[in-house]
């Protein structure tokens, strides 16, 4: 039996292989979740989320700008996890996840970062600051 | 899609559209600068019930000041390249009810070799919709119980 999850994780692995292939590198997205154990989260298939997704790219213009290093990034999970939630729009109550038609001028989204996804358990389990994020859904 | 990337202030949670003309989508915070960038995104990718937006900036609720918490890190940070590749087909470990997904294959044309047999391509092939139950490829149900009797 195949999870509606793992379902969906399959898809958003399909994005993001789709995505490589036009030449639009988000490994270090990848990563990030990885390092959160975020991959599922992101896959809920409830969330109905709006993802904003750095590409590579971006992500090394922002740490070259901030004078960080990846590796030095990456050690800290609980920074990483706040860019995620940031990148992350939930849904409203029964809505639907915004295509670009719908983000209009002066729309004003709240991020994952302090909303909890519709939905899902994520973040509402989310851990303290210094916690590793070891099961999204472990605490619910 | 094209979206520009704005620097953000700090202990904002919120992103906010700007999109001149309908055109050019802008993200930001309040109290944001300029913009740093632009972009060259393709048009929006459905994940299931979740639609992913590619975009030319790294949105940051604060500046990274690691240093400021991070006590074995010492002197100035020389920037490295993001690492490259991590394989993108990856095996998804099982949790507690629930069967690992083997990585996606691609042949040597780039073409998905199906993880799950032959049903996740019968659904491509039959249905506009990527929701869709795997093995009938109808009615954005994922997968039907009595397709799999």
């Amino acid at each position: 039996m195949i999870s509606q999850t793992a379902h969906c994780l399959l898809f958003l692995q399909q994005a993001i292989q789709q995505l490589q292939q036009q030449g639009i590198n988000v490994q270090g997205f990848q990563i990030f979740l990885q390092q959160t154990n975020l991959v599922e989260a992101f896959s809920d298939l409830q969330a109905n989320a709006t993802i904003f997704v750095p590409t590579d790219e971006a992500i090394q213009a922002a740490l070259t700008a901030n004078g960080v290093t990846f590796d030095q990034l990456t050690q800290r999970v609980d920074i990483i996890q706040d860019i995620l939630f940031y990148h992350v729009v939930p849904s409203a109550v029964g809505g639907l996840a915004l295509d670009s038609s719908q983000l209009t001028e002066g729309l004003v989204l709240q991020t994952s970062l302090t909303a909890p996804l519709v939905g899902s358990c994520f973040p509402s389990c989310r851990p303290a600051a210094n916690e590793v994020l070891t099961s999204f859904c472990e605490a619910y | 899609m094209f979206v520009l990337f704005q620097a953000l202030t700090c202990g904002v949670s919120t992103l906010t559209i700007t999109r001149p003309n309908n055109g050019l989508i802008v993200l930001g915070g309040q109290g944001t600068t300029g913009p740093s960038g632009t972009a060259t995104a393709p048009a929006d990718r459905r994940s299931c019930a979740s639609v992913i937006h590619v975009v030319d900036g790294l949105l940051l609720p604060c500046p990274l000041n690691l240093a400021a918490t991070t006590q074995q890190q010492q002197g100035q940070a020389t920037p490295t390249p993001v690492p490259q590749p991590v394989p993108v087909p990856q095996q998804v470990p099982a949790t507690a009810g629930q069967q690992a997904i083997p990585p996606v294959q691609t042949d040597a044309t780039g073409a998905f070799q199906l993880a799950f047999g032959d049903a996740f391509a019968r659904s491509e092939a039959n249905s506009p919709s990527e929701c869709d139950c795997l093995l009938c490829g109808k009615d954005n149900n994922f997968l039907h119980i009595a397709c799999l009797m």
